[in-house]
Order: structure tokens, then sequence, then C-alpha cells
């Protein structure tokens, strides 16, 4: 059955290629991505990966991430920050045109503010939310007032949120329905199958860098082996599926074919319930992160292509990372035994340690059952904490049944039933530092804590770095956090996946690999 | 005793039968003592990541450096488990179901009939695809969903053979004499019907073992627990197809699935000819 709808898959795929590729000559990408994302605009748009960078490449932001993530200014030519943090004056670049010729000016990135406060969106109202007032003195200049100081607000909503066009939105009431996708970007949506292609052309009214390429088609290809061999056989040019680990060594060595590999910032971490029993005590959650082999995970796991994971939570790659907190302290199994007796656990008949009242240290660990590198880790995970003494009862789930059980609705005031569970966290929580979401004990602020952990100091110290603007200041407040990090064990962190994306250098080499995200990104796109 | 004896004979009743024989008492011989014999364990990291065939790892090693010769070794045993467990669950049930619907006729026959015959019609594979993803990956549920698919069939075939015996001239005469239902049941039905109820039960059995791989190659079973049909999965979806390690890491556990289903097969077929040779006159 699989076979067939794969084959069936690559054939439709080629179908359609051959069909885009005969009335075209030119520079013309050809790139896979893994599903349908509807019209294409801010609000239809379906997946943080691809689908973002999907929408960045038709549209625009005020500030645009660099490949080291430091904003740089993009339809603003800079921005004035007055002294309290609160105003921030931008000025935009000269003769900014729509992709349909109307000029592009401050009113309409006024009305997009507006239009996201007024149109809730997942992403994009956040950052629109923040703002208490938007004034255009004149067409090139926007003065944003914000409601209290933000140190984030450049990174994540100058350079997040695309600028839509008031002529075009104006009277569209329902976002959520929206087919015309007008933009800015580099790059213009001429044709789109639902489920097959879309067709990217160059955008002639683009102010900016030339676009690398006249075309780019997009077939979805919803299966890994199906698009590898897509790949393979150079139906594609390049997949926005990442490489997994072990098919690495065979593209690298395939000579048509390059790998271009960078440090990732997706994380596995086992979360753990930090308000029930044994698990409640930081000493015994030390223990357990400090019986884990993070090498073997990366070395047997990912086969070397990732970094192992620290207490601080975020990989070293990044900017803010506490460089001694990378690292979690470690224990032998009978280290880990000896410490379990002076904590006033003793060893029972079947070598696992159990409480003075007789409370076994035996947990159920979670898994998802459809990911095979995280089951893979659990597997490894569960057999090292089983000769510390604890007893692991490994369970694999299915995706949504485990999300029930460990983030109910993805709302943390719906409480948990859980011992301990893999969780994965997607690239963005670690690039943009979200270590207040992930620990903050109240559920707006904490809003990714899904182990219940509340530590007064902690929620302190997150409330000081959201208002602190001055970056040494905030660094040094995100270290100290990182610190409390070590001495709790809130989760642990058990490594990153290294971003492994694999192309065709003949039709492109050029890409540029984006700190933590990969190759997939409007610069990529851009000549240079 | 003699029915043993008959059951014995069928076994080496033809050479095809002897050959299913040999071969499934092979399989049980690893599935008894493959844990013994196999040189690691399954579990342990023992080589690196996706070596191929050696000395050390006849079959190389799996995409975390375990070797795959042990994990077929260990998995013979938990593939036959569940194979044994679903179908002996689903004969008994649909024995139970066949036998029921028969003596007791009227609308208990009507219902339990519609029963099966729904359970029947319905496509075996999705609708163990649905369940086994309703109630969620583990070595039971496997076990459950299997014998839930398929345990309409033996009812049927159990129903008719148990309608003939109940027809037969001096199973009535007994009912005339005031035979009671416990009485026919025992010592007349019974009799007749489980020697269909074995040869059921080793179809059963083949049938519940490719359920059980394709449930987990698909990822519906237990991936914790090492089945052949979960180091299908683990190939699969760590690009065996890809990286050109299927020969050692597919086709011998996907060879082992299809010898185990043959010799059940031959078995089956020996038994219903011998046992139920009124079945072969038709």
């Amino acid at each position: 059955m699989k076979k067939v709808s794969k084959l069936l898959l690559s054939l439709a795929a080629l179908a359609l290629l051959s069909l885009a590729l005969a009335s075209h000559s030119g520079k013309t990408l050809r790139m896979a991505i893994l599903q349908d994302e509807g019209t294409l605009t801010p609000y239809t748009y379906q997946t943080g990966y691809p689908g973002y960078e999907l929408l960045t490449m038709v549209y625009d932001t005020l500030y645009q991430l660099d490949e080291n993530l430091i904003p740089q200014p993009w339809l603003a030519q800079g921005a004035e920050t007055s002294a309290d943090g609160l105003t921030y004056t931008i000025t935009l670049k000269p003769d900014l045109k729509w992709a349909d010729g109307e000029a592009l000016t401050a009113s309409d990135v006024a009305f997009t503010i507006k239009y996201f406060q007024d149109n809730l969106h997942g992403r994009f109202s956040t950052p629109a939310n923040k703002v208490a007032a938007v004034e255009t003195p004149d067409e090139q200049t926007v003065v944003i007032t914000l409601k209290a100081p933000d140190a984030t607000f450049i990174q994540n909503g100058l350079a997040d949120v695309p600028i839509i066009p008031e002529h075009v939105w104006a009277d569209v009431t329902d976002p959520n329905s929206m087919v015309v996708s007008i933009g800015s970007g580099p790059y213009q949506i001429t044709e789109y199958r639902t489920d097959q292609f879309y067709r990217l052309t160059e955008n002639a009214n683009f102010w900016g860098p030339k676009p690398a390429f006249d075309e780019i088609i997009t077939p979805i290809i919803k299966d890994q082996t199906a698009t590898f061999q897509a790949l393979q056989t150079g139906e594609i040019d390049v997949a926005v599926r990442k490489v997994s680990p072990e098919l690495v060594e065979r593209f690298a060595a395939q000579s048509d074919l390059k790998v271009a590999q960078g440090p990732g910032f997706s994380a596995s971490t086992i979360q753990i319930d930090v308000t029930k029993g044994a698990l409640a005590n930081p000493e015994v959650r030390k223990i357990m992160a400090g019986l884990i082999d993070y090498e073997k995970l990366v070395e047997n796991v990912l086969l070397g292509f990732g970094v192992t994971g620290g207490p601080g939570f975020l990989p070293p790659a990044h900017p803010l990372s506490n460089p001694n907190t990378t690292e979690y302290s470690r224990y032998t199994p009978e280290e880990a035994k000896q410490r379990l007796e002076e904590l006033g656990f003793s060893q029972g008949a079947d070598g696992v340690y159990v409480d003075a009242d007789g409370n076994r240290l035996e947990f159920e660990y979670l898994t998802y059952s459809d990911r095979p590198i995280q089951l893979r880790a659990a597997e490894l995970v569960a057999q090292d904490l089983r000769e510390g003494g604890f007893n692991i009862e490994l369970r694999a789930m299915e995706r949504q049944a485990l999300v029930q059980r460990v983030w109910p609705d993805f709302d943390v005031s719906k409480g948990r039933n859980y011992d301990m569970s893999m969780v994965n966290w997607s690239a963005p929580v670690a690039a943009q530092a979200r270590l207040g979401s992930m620990l903050h004990s109240d559920f707006v602020t904490g809003n990714l804590n899904v182990g219940g952990y509340s530590n007064p100091k902690v929620d302190s110290i997150i409330e000081e770095a959201a208002v602190t603007i001055d970056a040494a200041k905030r660094q040094e407040l995100f270290f100290a956090l990182q610190q409390k990090m070590a001495e709790d064990i809130p989760l642990i962190t058990l490594f990153f996946e290294d971003g492994v994306y694999a192309y065709r250098p003949a039709v492109y080499d050029n890409w540029v690999f984006m700190a933590g995200q990969g190759i997939i990104n409007k610069l990529s796109f851009l000549e240079r | 005793m003699s029915f043993w004896r008959a059951v014995l004979k069928a076994l080496f009743s033809s050479p095809i039968s002897t050959f299913g024989t040999v071969l499934l008492a092979f399989m049980i011989f690893i599935a008894v003592f493959g844990p013994s014999l196999s040189p690691y364990d399954p579990r342990e990291v023992s080589g690196r990541p996706f070596s191929p065939p050696s000395a050390e790892h006849w079959l190389g090693t799996n995409d975390i450096g375990q070797d795959i010769f042990s994990e077929i070794l260990w998995g013979t045993r938990v593939s036959l488990l569940i194979g044994l467990v679903a179908a002996s669950t689903a004969i008994v049930f649909g024995t139970a179901v066949g036998v029921v619907s028969s003596l007791a006729g009227g609308w208990v026959d009507v219902v339990l009939m519609r029963i099966t015959d729904i359970v029947l019609t319905i496509p075996f594979l999705p609708l163990a695809v649905v369940l086994a993803a309703f109630l969620g990956p583990s070595l039971w549920n496997t076990a459950a969903v299997i014998a839930v698919v398929i345990w309409a069939r033996p009812a049927r075939v159990v129903r008719s053979q148990s309608l003939s015996i109940r027809n037969l001239t001096y199973v009535e005469a007994a009912t005339a004499l005031g035979g009671r239902f416990n009485h026919i049941l025992i010592r007349h039905v019974l009799p007749g019907v489980v020697p269909l109820a074995l040869s059921q039960f080793i179809l059963a059995t083949s049938s519940s073992i490719l359920t059980e791989a394709s449930l987990s190659f698909l990822g519906l079973g237990d991936p914790i627990q090492k089945s052949w049909g979960t180091i299908l999965f683990y190939a699969q979806a760590r690009g065996a197809f890809l990286n050109g390690s299927w020969p050692w890491w597919v086709i011998p556990p996907g060879l082992l699935i299809s010898i185990t289903v043959l010799s059940f097969v031959l078995i089956g077929r020996a038994l219903e000819d011998v046992l139920m040779p009124r079945l072969k006159a038709r």
C-alpha cells in the first residue's frame, strides 16, 4: 500500500514538474515542500516551517534576521529607540512599492499593526498587542509607542510581522478565508494548485537585492522516501525536509548532491512533572539528569549530527547561552546510588530504590510512537536510569494522546497527568530564548511550563529580564536564570539535532545557513 | 487419545505437511531458545550504528548499534506470542459464538450471525489500523485488536459444523430422549467441533502474526517491544531503503514472517484434510 502511494506520489510530482518546466526557460528552482500552505497569506499559511519562510518570500518585514539571527533593517532604514524603551521611531526606505505597483507607505505599517490587533492571529497578534499607539507623521516615518518596554520587540515584532497592503486588506473582514496574496517581497505567487504546488516568480517591483531565481516551483511531497528519491534522481533541486542522520553520508557521497549542515535549535527534552512525589525533589532530578549518557545519545541516535543538551537549555551556539550551564554534572550508577542513599532512599529487593515511606523510584516515561529518533533516545535513557536504581516504564504513545496527558489542549492551566515525557521544542523556542515561557509559574507568562515548575526567584528574574533593554544586563539575567536551572533541573535537555539539508549545487550553491534554522530562508533566495 | 494421535498423523501425513511441521518446529525452537542463543542483549548498544554484517554482527547493527541477529531471535518470541494469544482468544470467542448460535437458534442465532456478518464484511486491515490507533500502542492492545478482527470467520465455520452435528439423527434422538442442553453440548457437539476449531486456530495464528507485523510496521504496534514487525518499522523509518542497509535489516525478518506463516498454513490445511474429511469431500 505505502509503496504504491509513494510511487504514485513521485510520479505525480514528476508529471507536475515536467508540466511546469515545459513552458519556461531561465533560472528556475524546484524545491520540495512538506504540505499545502493554503493561499499563503499571513493568515492562511499553515506551518511555522517552511510555511513562514515561504510567506516571507512574498511579504517583507521592517527588520530581517541575518544569518546570526541579528535583526537588520529591511523595509526600515533604521529605528531610533527612546531612552525609556517605549518609543520606536522608524524611517522606511524610499520609494517602496507593492508587487502590484502601489506605493508602500507608513500608513500600510500602521494599518498592519491595527489589523493584527483587531483580527487575532496566533503569532503576529502577540507583538501587535504590545503596541499602545502608532503615529505616521509623514509617508516615510512610523512612530510606535509600546505599553511597556520590551527587549525582544525588534526581534520578535519588527523582524517577524509581515507588512500587509492597506489597499488590499482594508475591507477584508474574514482574514482566514483571504485568497489574494500581494506583498512587497522578492517573489510573488503566480500559480497555486491545492495540495500540488506553488509557482513563485520574481517581483519586478521589489526594492532590494535581486532575487536569485526567475521562478521557484514548490511541489508538495509528503513522504520522506519519495522526497529524497526525487532529489537523488534530479526531479527536484532542494528539499525543505531535513535530511535524517542515517542518510547524510549517502547524500554527501553522491557527487551531484551537496549537504549543508549547521547547528539546529530544535530540542529533544525530557519534561518532568516537578510537583509529583519524588520527582518534586530537585536532588532526585539532578541524579536522573546525571545518569544520562548524552554523548552516547548524540553518537548513536543522531550519528553525531547534533550537540548534547545542558541544564541551561539554550544550545551553546545561542548568544544568550551561559557557558557554565551547557553540561550536566554526571554520576556513575554507583555514585547515583550512593547519592540516593544520602538522600534517605534505600535499595529495594529488586534493585529499585524506595524512600522512607516505601515509595519506589518508579516512573512512567512517555514518548511519541511516530518519531523514531525520540523513541530510540528514550530507549537508551531508560536503560541509563535503570542502572542507577530507578525503574522506568517506557510507554510509546500516539502524538495527540501524549499531548493530552502532558499539555492538555496546549493550555498549562489545565494541569497534567504524567511523570516524565519526551517533549520536542521546535527551533523558535530556543532561538527566541523563551525560558520565561518554559519556567514562569504564571499560566500566561509561563505558557510552555508543562512541568508545573514554580520558583519565586526564577519568576522575578524572568519578569526583570522581560523589561530590560540593556543588552549586557539582559544577558546577565539570562545567565542567572540558567544557573538556577542547573540547580533545580526543571527539565532535562537531551540534545539538539543539527539541521542538515541536501541540494543540487549545479542548480544553486549560494545557500545561507541561518543559525539554528537552516538554509530555507528568505536570504537564500536573494543574490548577494 | 486417538484424537491427538490423528493430529500427529496429520502433521506428517504428506511431504508438504511434514515440511510445514519441520519449519514450525524450527520457529518454536527459536522462540524458546533464541534468547539464550543470541550473541548479544538486543537492547544493548553493541556496535556502531548501521554496521554491515561482520563476524561480530552476523546481520549487522540497526540504527542505534543494536545487533540485528539478536533482535530477530528475541523478536521471534514476541511475534509468535502475540500470534498465539490473539489466535486463541479469537478461536475461543469465535467457537463460543458459533456453538451458542447454532444450539440456541431463534433470535439469538439471528443476532449473533448478523454481528458476525458485519465483522466479516468490514475490510480487515483498515479496521485493525483504526482500532490500533484508537487503543494506542501496547503488546496486549495489539493482540486484542487482532482478536477482534479475526474471530468472525471461525465463528461462521464452527456454527455450520455445529448445526450439522445437531441435526444428525443420533443427536436428535438424544434430544428426544430428554438430553439436556449441557449434555448435548459436551457429549456430542464439542467433540465434533474441536478438531475444526484446532485447524481454524492454526490458520488464525498465521494471520495474527501477519497482522501484527503489518500493524507494527505501520507504527501502530508497540515500538518498545522487539518483534519482527517493529524491526521492519525502524528499518523503514530510519531509511533502510535509501541507505542500502535493507538486505540484512529488512529481508531476514521478512523471510521469517513468510516462513512462519507458510508453515502454519501448510499445517492448517493438512489438519483440515485429515480431521475433517467431509470438508475435503465437498
